[in-house]
């Protein structure tokens, strides 16, 4: 069988799997929180890809710089936007979960100023590429400047939000080591979400760049 | 309503939002699959 054969039932599979975490979600016992923690099965993972996004996006733009390859650059910038994209699905799931638990949508908790500084960060990004008219040197300074993000990304969601003088309300428990307050139940449905958002997260940008792959060949076709 | 309606029933409107969005995705799919082949095919006659 040929991969694009492999690839639809791969596909097939994820839209299966994604429809039993959704009912698991709200079948299986509530967390900790109560039935609001469901929001777990969902933020979490949402989270999660933002930070997949933001890193395979610096990853692309270190390939530009060492193959030099206009698709690269197409690759991270898309990676970039999707990482957006759930970066902003992440702050509003995450504000909604505030509003609940804490009882303000926007608190300026560590967790949301850093986040925050995130989305600036890659908007930062986006700034710079619309500034830039010169194809050439505007990868190349997208893809410097996404090197950064392989610091900052980690510092912000990772470090910051866990130095004892920041500590703040968002729990920090690494959710993927730790017990992170779940029940084993509990547990196996957040994990089959976040493989499961991951599945969707990497169908979406493999659809993203190979239009954008579709577009070099038309691009070289014309040069031709 | 009880408390285990009410999650059935925002349990079938994620499901319904998922089924929708998977079906979009998926004639998306489809149609870039088309267009690789139709390209694949024309760089093929030009060589």
């Amino acid at each position: 069988m040929n991969w694009t054969r492999w690839s639809m039932i791969g596909k097939v599979v994820l839209g299966v799997w994604m429809a039993g975490v959704l009912v698991a979600a709200f079948l299986v016992e509530k967390p900790d929180l109560g039935q609001v923690g469901r929001i777990y099965f969902f933020h979490i993972p949402v989270a999660w890809v933002t930070v997949l996004s933001f890193l395979l996006s610096s990853l692309y733009g270190i390939r530009y710089l060492v193959k030099r390859q206009r698709l690269d650059d197409h690759r991270a910038a898309n990676a970039a936007t999707l990482g957006i994209v759930f970066c902003l699905l992440a702050t509003v799931t995450g504000a909604i979960f505030a509003r609940v638990t804490w009882g303000a949508f926007w608190n300026w908790d560590p967790r949301e100023t850093t986040i925050f500084f995130l989305l600036l960060f890659y908007a930062a990004y986006f700034a710079l590429r619309a500034a830039v008219a010169d194809e050439e040197r505007r990868a190349t300074l997208a893809a410097a400047y996404n090197i950064l993000g392989l610091v900052v990304v980690p510092l912000l969601v990772f470090v910051a939000p866990r130095m004892a003088e920041l500590a703040g309300l968002h729990p920090n428990e690494l959710l993927i080591g730790g017990q992170g307050g779940m029940s084993p139940p509990v547990r196996r449905v957040f994990l089959a979400a976040l493989a499961g958002f991951t599945g969707v997260f990497v169908w979406v940008l493999d659809l993203a760049n190979r239009t954008a792959r579709l577009g070099e060949a038309l691009a070289d076709d014309e040069e031709a | 309503m009880s408390e285990v309606t009410a999650l059935y029933i925002v349990m079938a409107v994620a499901l319904a939002i998922w089924l929708g969005l998977f079906a979009y995705l998926w004639a998306l799919d489809r149609k870039v699959r088309r267009l690789e082949r139709e390209i694949r095919r024309e760089q093929a006659g030009h060589e």
